[in-house]
């Protein structure tokens, strides 16, 4: 197992110097460099833009500024952000949360309302449900985000009025310490009334625009998975054993149904990181995928590389982790057979 | 009263190129404490009709019956809740493919453990030690490390023992087992059929035995149904059948049973058994059959009187030989 685990692992580098050099080129590739874009279009002297790319080593030769970054990332530095002279990493981390959560409940609204439905849509086969969801789903996941955000906010947060168009809290009422930075949970610790249900509020919109295309994916696997497994010899032993249709279908079907889905939810976390990034920015949610836009915006480079990278590391680790979960759900892989 | 009383089933599928029609006509009768085989190659609706009785169809499946009785009840116009109860209780079932027909999610124990919390209500501790106990009954070494195992930490052969214990659970007045030993090595074949056996005298259950083996029919069967593309073609007291087999179908089957056998599965009869698009008019078994005249291509045949196995044949055979039925002496 852990070999295995090792060997994982060690597939990883290559990708990552991959990444690592294409999003040093890409970055660059785009008119415009930190200082020019600062300055704007008043201009400065040329002694001073010299100086100022100076500076930053922008003057060094391109392959000279390349190893430099990568001689500094394999002392575990990041570098330093030009826009706000933190840390990278230190930035990262105070974000990263953010987006988390935001990721998190998006998942949790795609598998909550995903598995059933897919589940059902399998046991109805060919019924209106059934065929209701197979479109609604194909919808779901060629929706495009910005578009299918706007949309939503524009009615429900808008026309409406029901929940908040953008931010974690509303920041006039709210305010309290974020020692998790997980905005829900600072909330319940904060002990303010009101301030979880808030935070809440706030999560709903844009967890469901992100939450959607995974909802898509999540409920069409669940349908053909469980589609498979209700045809199995040990769904019939479980009915010849006088279960009810839900202990049958739920635990017995379900169960093993789940394992593709498991996999399909570790391979989509991808896919949530490039959501995030387009749902971050059109709810102006403070986190990570924001961060990565401005970051282009203003040509900071050592952000832009580091994030990107830092992203893909946790994209790898929770493919890695989702290998464990698979364990854990199928017996059958636990005991290596 | 006959524990399991069902009369001319009829199973009709649904698929999708039209109506097909697995089990036509078939009678079962068992009652405690006897063995009742049911024998016919593969596709003639041995499973189905075993299923039909269980109410493990698919939605797919329409079931008419002239009686369906289990233990006086009236199977048919039980409310599928009520019928639900049943199985597992009263009625259990096993299944050729023992490797496949356990969860591989979750432990024996728990597969058993549900039979019991589910049927008898059983709590917890109560449930952990029966089903130690019904492990060791069916033969388990070490059964309480065993009710922790997985099923794909078992071989075939334990897998079914696990299947028994399942079924057995409940303490079913009817156990019916679907090719118990089809997938499992020649030699566990004989201990599982010990174990059946003895667990069913012990139990003085009914058991219907659907089988490829005529050798094991002979040994244990009181009586013994043949199936021909889902049709009963022949029912009679296992005896009598051996001695003086009436359908040209049963007669061929114990014609090609080996003497000197190291193979004991059912005999190769040339040809196949029709399936969906292929029935011929007239007798099913017409174009294998070594006794068939024009008219058994053309005329579907009467069933005969129990004295001639209620044999589903123009002309039933007596020693051997072709009775002339009523189609003859026509002229047909
Ligand atoms: N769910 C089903 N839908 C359609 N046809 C079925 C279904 N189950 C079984 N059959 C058909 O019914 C016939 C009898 O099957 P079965 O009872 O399994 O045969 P046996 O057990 O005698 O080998 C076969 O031709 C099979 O293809
Ligand atoms: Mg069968």
């Amino acid at each position: 197992m852990l070999a295995y685990f090792l060997r994982r692992l060690a597939l990883t580098i290559p990708t990552f110097l991959a990444l690592m050099f294409l999003t040093f080129i890409a970055i660059r590739l785009v008119p415009g460099d930190p200082v020019e874009v600062r300055v704007g279009e008043h201009g400065i002297s040329p002694e001073r833009l010299a100086f100022f790319r100076h500076e930053l080593g922008l003057d060094l030769p391109v392959w000279r500024q390349f190893l430099d970054y990568v001689w500094r990332l394999l002392h575990g530095d990041f570098g330093v952000s030009l826009a706000t002279q933190q840390k990278v990493l230190t930035e990262f981390l105070t974000l990263f949360p953010a987006t988390l959560e935001l990721s998190f409940f998006a998942m949790a609204f795609a598998v909550i309302v995903g598995v059933p439905a897919g589940a059902i849509a399998a046991v109805k086969r060919g019924s209106v449900f059934d065929q209701a969801l197979m479109t609604v789903s194909l919808f779901g996941y060629s929706m495009p985000i910005f578009w299918w955000g706007l949309l939503l906010i524009m009615f429900v947060s808008v026309r409406l009025g029901l929940l908040p168009v953008s931010g974690r809290i509303d920041l006039i009422t709210y305010y309290f310490d974020q020692p998790t930075g997980f905005m829900t949970v600072d909330a319940l610790l904060s002990d303010q009334p009101g301030a979880f249900l808030d935070a809440l509020r706030h999560l709903v919109l844009p967890a469901i625009v992100l939450g959607t295309v995974p909802l898509g994916v999540v409920a069409r696997m669940t349908r053909s998975s469980m589609l498979e497994v209700l045809g199995e010899d040990y769904v019939r032993t479980a009915r010849a054993k006088g279960l009810s249709p839900g202990r049958v279908i739920g635990v017995h079907a379900l169960r093993n149904a789940l394992l593709p889905v498991v996999t399909v939810i570790g391979l989509s976390v991808s896919g949530l990181m490039a959501g995030a990034v387009l749902t971050e920015t059109i709810f102006s949610w403070p986190g990570v995928g924001k961060w990565l836009i401005e970051s282009i915006g203003r040509r900071d480079y050592p952000a832009l590389q580091g994030g990107v990278l830092l992203v893909s590391a946790v994209v790898i680790l929770v493919n890695l982790v989702v290998d464990l979960v698979y364990g854990a759900v199928d017996p059958r892989i636990r005991h290596g057979r | 009263m006959t524990l399991l009383d069902i009369r001319n089933l009829t199973v009709t599928f649904a698929t999708r190129r039209g109506a097909f029609t697995a089990v036509d006509g078939v009678d079962v009768a068992v009652d405690r404490n006897e063995v009742l085989a049911i024998v016919g190659e593969s596709g003639s609706g041995k499973s189905v009709a075993m299923l039909a009785a269980m109410g493990l169809l698919p939605k797919t499946a329409t079931v008419t019956a002239d009686r369906m009785n289990f233990d006086g009840l009236d199977l048919m116009a039980l409310s599928a809740d009520r019928r639900r109860r049943l199985a597992g209780k009263d009625m259990a079932m096993i299944f050729q493919e023992p490797m496949t027909s356990l969860n591989p999610c979750f432990t024996v124990g728990f597969q058993i453990g549900e039979t019991l919390s589910a049927h008898l209500g059983l709590a917890r501790k109560a449930r952990a030690a029966r089903v130690v106990e019904l492990l060791a009954e069916v033969g388990i070494p070490d059964p309480a490390r065993r009710a922790r195992a997985y099923p794909h930490q078992l071989s075939g052969g334990m897998s079914q023992r696990v299947m028994i214990a399942m079924a057995l659970a409940c303490r079913p007045k009817l156990l019916i087992a679907d090719e118990p030993t089809t997938a499992l090595d020649v030699t566990i074949q004989a201990q599982i059929l010990d174990l059946l056996l003895r667990l069913r005298r012990e139990n003085g259950m009914g058991l219907v035995l659907i089988t490829h083996d005529m050798g094991v029919v002979a040994e244990t069967a009181d009586r013994v149904i043949v199936q021909y593309a889902g049709q009963q073609v022949e029912a009679s007291p296992t005896r009598a059948l051996f001695a003086d087999p009436h359908h040209p179908y049963t007669a061929a089957l114990l014609a090609a049973l080996p003497e000197r056998a190291t193979e004991r599965r059912l005999p190769a009869i040339p040809g196949v058994v029709p399936g969906q698009f292929d029935r011929p008019a007239g007798c099913l078994f017409s174009p294998r059959c070594a006794f068939a005249f024009s008219a058994c291509h053309r005329i579907a045949p009467r069933r005969a009187g129990p004295e001639l196995g209620a044999a589903l044949c123009h002309t039933p055979l007596a020693a051997g030989v072709p009775q002339p039925g009523a189609l003859q002496e026509a002229g047909a």
